[in-house]
């Protein structure tokens, strides 16, 4: 099936089969491989990206469903000063530590920041929940949060 | 790639849809929502259905109207859109449950009201929501759309769906609309919820509602909502009655039977329920008592 879907601001106008996940259409296709498949079943948040501005795991969507969408991934943000804050910030507050679920995070933190979220820690933990971090403790990211989204 | 290969299909109106269910696919078809369940089924293969019919494009499932007293939310509104501030306001108990019946945000992006009340895992705390707001079903199949009402559908959660069937909205009587105010609470844990919800009507009698929802479906606990209404206290005996209520109907306070085996642990678990839903009724007091016209949502227990 032919899916006509923007990524990044290209548009990629192209034949996929109804059961590719975005996921791997995404990175396999792509190469955009910043988005991780981590727990593959929509839990852990590694592969966080935004679909018509709304937070999304492209590992429970298939790449069909996407047709007419937006894309963003964190690639699409290297050069976003809003997320690059927030990678700097995210390593001052020793928030990274092997880096897969980072991408996710720093995706759910730009995101939380256009919608307005406030710096509150129960807003934050609303927003990161299903960001999952294995390395951290969440401690530090938290903090991050906080001074990222005053 | 994980899931076996399917024919996909996108229609985009409901008549469209429901002959594609029946007719092309001979009932054969699974319906693709926001996906949030069906696609790690595909992806495990536990399911390999021919055909997949994706319903997100058909616009007259996203619609949330007023009809004949009813305000009817499509299925395909996604959790993260009952939240939403013109909607809460109009459904507070469902706006609640939402919140708290997908994981995190991402999820309740995608997962639809559809999908949440038609695979219940999950879901409990919407279906005690839809039970306490005595919501009612619109299917549409070949044969015609009908309305079924929370006690034929969400009883048996699935079983009142056939192959041909498609959810069309949720629908919630508008006079429970006009409340001048409302608190809601809720305790729930994996695999069970309880709903309160207090109404406050504009001439400031209030109604009580009082659910317990779990895997194997759901129920109002009449009885306990009557002791609620009158302010009595109810003797330790009176909760084997809410467990016969329950047992009688197969539902959820039996799932305590079966896993307590013993009726006065299970009418144990209800009075404690009861106990703590009461002592919240003294907040609930509170807030009318000083006539905020508010609904609250507590912290799961």
């Amino acid at each position: 099936m032919k899916i006509d879907v923007r990524v990044n601001g290209e548009r990629h106008l192209v034949e996929v089969e109804p059961r590719r996940l975005l996921i791997d259409w995404l990175r396999d296709d792509l190469r955009l491989t910043g988005a991780k498949v981590g727990c593959d079943d929509g839990s852990c948040g590694a592969c966080t990206i935004l679909v018509d501005s709304e937070l999304a795991t492209p590992c429970m969507l298939f790449a069909v469903q996407a047709d007419g969408s937006i894309i963003e991934t964190i690639e699409g943000l290297s050069n976003d000063s809003s997320a690059v804050t927030a990678q700097r910030i995210l390593m001052k507050h020793y928030a990274i530590q092997c880096g897969f679920c980072a991408p996710g995070i720093v995706m759910a933190l730009v995101a939380a920041r256009r919608a307005g979220v406030p710096a509150q820690e129960d807003k934050i933990r609303e927003q990161l929940r299903g960001n999952f971090c294995r390395c951290t403790g969440y401690v530090g990211i938290v903090s991050a949060a906080l001074e990222y989204l005053k | 790639m994980k899931p076996a290969p399917f024919e996909y299909l996108r229609p985009t109106t409901i008549r469209q849809t429901i002959e594609a269910i029946a007719v092309r696919c001979r009932g054969e078809a699974a319906i693709l929502a926001g996906g949030q369940a069906l696609i790690g089924e595909l992806k495990l293969r536990t399911r390999q259905p021919s055909v997949v019919v994706d319903i997100s494009r058909v616009a007259e499932l996203h619609h949330v109207q007023s009809r004949n007293g009813d305000l009817q939310i499509g299925s395909m509104l996604s959790l993260r859109q009952l939240e939403n501030e013109n909607i809460v306001d109009r459904v507070p108990a469902l706006a609640v449950a939402s919140r708290l019946c997908g994981p995190d945000i991402r999820r309740r992006n995608r997962a639809t009201v559809g999908g949440a009340l038609v695979m219940v895992r999950g879901a409990e705390v919407l279906i005690a929501a839809a039970a306490c707001e005595d919501a009612s079903l619109t299917l549409a199949s070949v044969g015609g759309s009908r309305v079924v009402s929370w006690q034929d559908c969400l009883c048996a959660p699935g079983g009142f769906l056939t192959s041909s069937d498609l959810v069309i909205s949720l629908s919630v009587k508008e006079g429970s609309l006009a409340a001048a105010g409302w608190v809601i609470e809720v305790r729930h844990s994996a695999s069970l919820a309880g709903m309160l919800t207090v109404r406050e009507n504009p001439d400031r009698k209030r109604v009580f509602r009082l659910s317990l929802a779990a895997s194997s479906g759901v129920i109002r606990l009449s009885r306990a909502e009557a002791w609620l209404q009158n302010e009595s206290t109810p003797a330790s005996d009176d909760f084997e009655a809410v467990i016969t209520d329950a047992v009688l109907a197969c539902l959820p306070a039996s799932e305590i039977l079966y896993r307590t085996g013993n009726s006065r642990i299970a009418s144990l678990f209800i009075e404690s329920y009861y106990r703590a839903i009461s002592n919240q009724t003294v907040a609930v007091r509170h807030v009318f008592g000083t006539r905020t016209a508010a609904y609250a949502s507590k912290r799961a227990a």
